[in-house]
């Protein structure tokens, strides 16, 4: 191992950052090198003379700094911000539970075919195609309403559909109702689709809000935005130069 | 240095979710020390415009730090990128740069100022990655895991730049009639 070697081991000693083998390897490489040990003590001397070096004139920049911040949300906006994106998750999640009870109910309507005591009340068409096609609309509903709440865009373009289904039913379930042709328990099973609609409605007006297009804003994300267009380019001082044509050099010591 | 670390990086952290407060007291923890880096780093009439522009990058990319280092070091991190950019756009046009009073060359017979002029300058002299590494250790006292992290490289590479600094150093001031006079100041203090 050259002095050149040693030295790297004595430098960091120096910060304290040698390794105590090292430490020792080189206590004993001092005693019998006589260039080491005077590079040591030049070493540690002009070491201390760069601690002890003064900072210069220290101006604040926190006002500078922050003046080129645009200004952060007030406080009561980004809590009703964080209120809405809660209250439109439990609701994806209640629709999501809707979703999977109307497909177990259209599952089970298939399966209990036209065999079962539900059959509504008349001809030979209520018997057996039309229940399957009841089946059918449920399953679908039921998926749809899964959709809508593993997506996180709005709901807007299943509002149409479901309206029309929706309101016809109730027409038609109050119309049934009034005449006896239908009874209380088969009704009850249509509160899921009822509620599901409601809250897809909901989701169609909550999110939509002007700058979250689809939802994606990432929750707990920083609200300040900083785009470049906005704020001028921080403007770097170009040192005047007090004799015009003065050429000195000085770059070449930076990297 | 690592006591009020914690402290620091949970400003950045808040500062990160929109607290303006917390971005305020970030800055001004840690502009003295920025300024010092960039000052050694390129020059001290630039500190102040190349600290702000650290600043303004920083706060750009505050909501994105995650914490993985500390606060400091990532700041740090980031002024040494703007150092760089800066002398990159610096040296890749012809410029007259005048020399600032501080960078005159130290008259040996007044030596009531010259100690600290001459030692910027021997340091200003240092090639780029061993002045980065003595700078980041000597002046601003981080460690050598720390420096490393800053400079992007291992922490062996930043033990040997920090040598080869150290002999620079030792030769330059060893050139000059100083040697006689260090006697003198190191029993003043």
């Amino acid at each position: 191992m050259g002095c050149v070697q040693w030295r790297e081991v004595l430098s960091a000693q120096l910060d304290g950052e040698e390794s105590p083998a090292e430490r020792l390897a080189a206590e004993r490489h001092l005693v019998g090198c006589a260039g080491c040990r005077a590079w040591y003590d030049q070493a540690a001397a002009v070491t201390r003379r760069v601690r002890l070096t003064p900072t210069g004139s220290e101006v604040d920049l926190t006002e500078a700094v922050l003046a080129a911040l645009p200004p952060a949300a007030p406080r009561r906006r980004l809590l009703r911000l964080r209120l809405r994106l809660r209250l439109t998750v439990s609701l994806r999640a209640a629709l999501a539970l809707i979703g999977v009870l109307q497909l177990v109910l259209g599952l089970a309507q298939v399966g209990r075919g036209a065999a079962g005591p539900h059959i509504h009340a008349g001809g030979p068409l209520a018997s057996g195609h039309l229940w399957h096609e009841a089946a059918a609309w449920n399953i679908a509903v039921g998926a749809g309403f899964l959709f809508v709440a593993a997506r996180r865009t709005p709901p807007t373009g299943l509002v149409p559909t479901l309206s029309a289904f929706v309101g016809t039913l109730v027409l038609l379930s109050v119309n049934d109702l009034t005449t006896g042709r239908v009874d209380t328990t088969r009704l009850v099973s249509h509160a899921f689709l009822l509620t599901g609609y409601l809250i897809v409605v909901a989701l169609s007006r909550t999110q939509a809000r002007p700058g979250d297009p689809a939802g994606r804003a990432r929750p707990g994300g920083s609200r300040w935005r900083l785009t470049e267009d906005d704020v001028p380019a921080p403007a770097l001082r170009l040192l005047p130069s007090p004799h015009p044509g003065s050429a000195h050099h000085r770059y070449d010591t930076a990297a | 240095m690592s006591d009020d670390d914690g402290q620091v990086t949970a400003w950045a952290l808040a500062a990160g979710r929109g607290d303006r407060e917390a971005a305020a007291a970030f800055v001004r923890a840690t502009q003295s020390y920025v300024r010092r880096f960039l000052a050694a780093l390129v020059s001290p009439d630039e500190a102040d415009d190349l600290a702000q522009e650290t600043y303004l990058r920083a706060m750009r990319s505050l909501p994105s730090f995650a914490a993985r280092s500390s606060a400091r070091t990532w700041l740090l991190g980031i002024a040494r990128r703007v150092a760089v950019d800066h002398v990159r756009v610096a040296t890749s046009r012809p410029r007259t740069v005048p020399l600032s009073d501080s960078s005159e060359p130290a008259d040996p017979r007044y030596s009531g100022f010259d100690q600290r002029v001459t030692l910027e300058q021997i340091i200003a002299a240092l090639p780029g990655d061993r002045r980065e590494a003595f700078v980041a250790t000597q002046l601003l006292g981080l460690s050598y895991a720390e420096a490393a992290e800053i400079c992007g490289c291992p922490v062996g590479t930043i033990r040997s730049r920090v040598a080869r600094a150290r002999e620079d150093l030792v030769a330059a001031v060893a050139v000059q009639p100083v040697r006689r006079r260090r006697a003198r100041e190191d029993t003043a203090g």
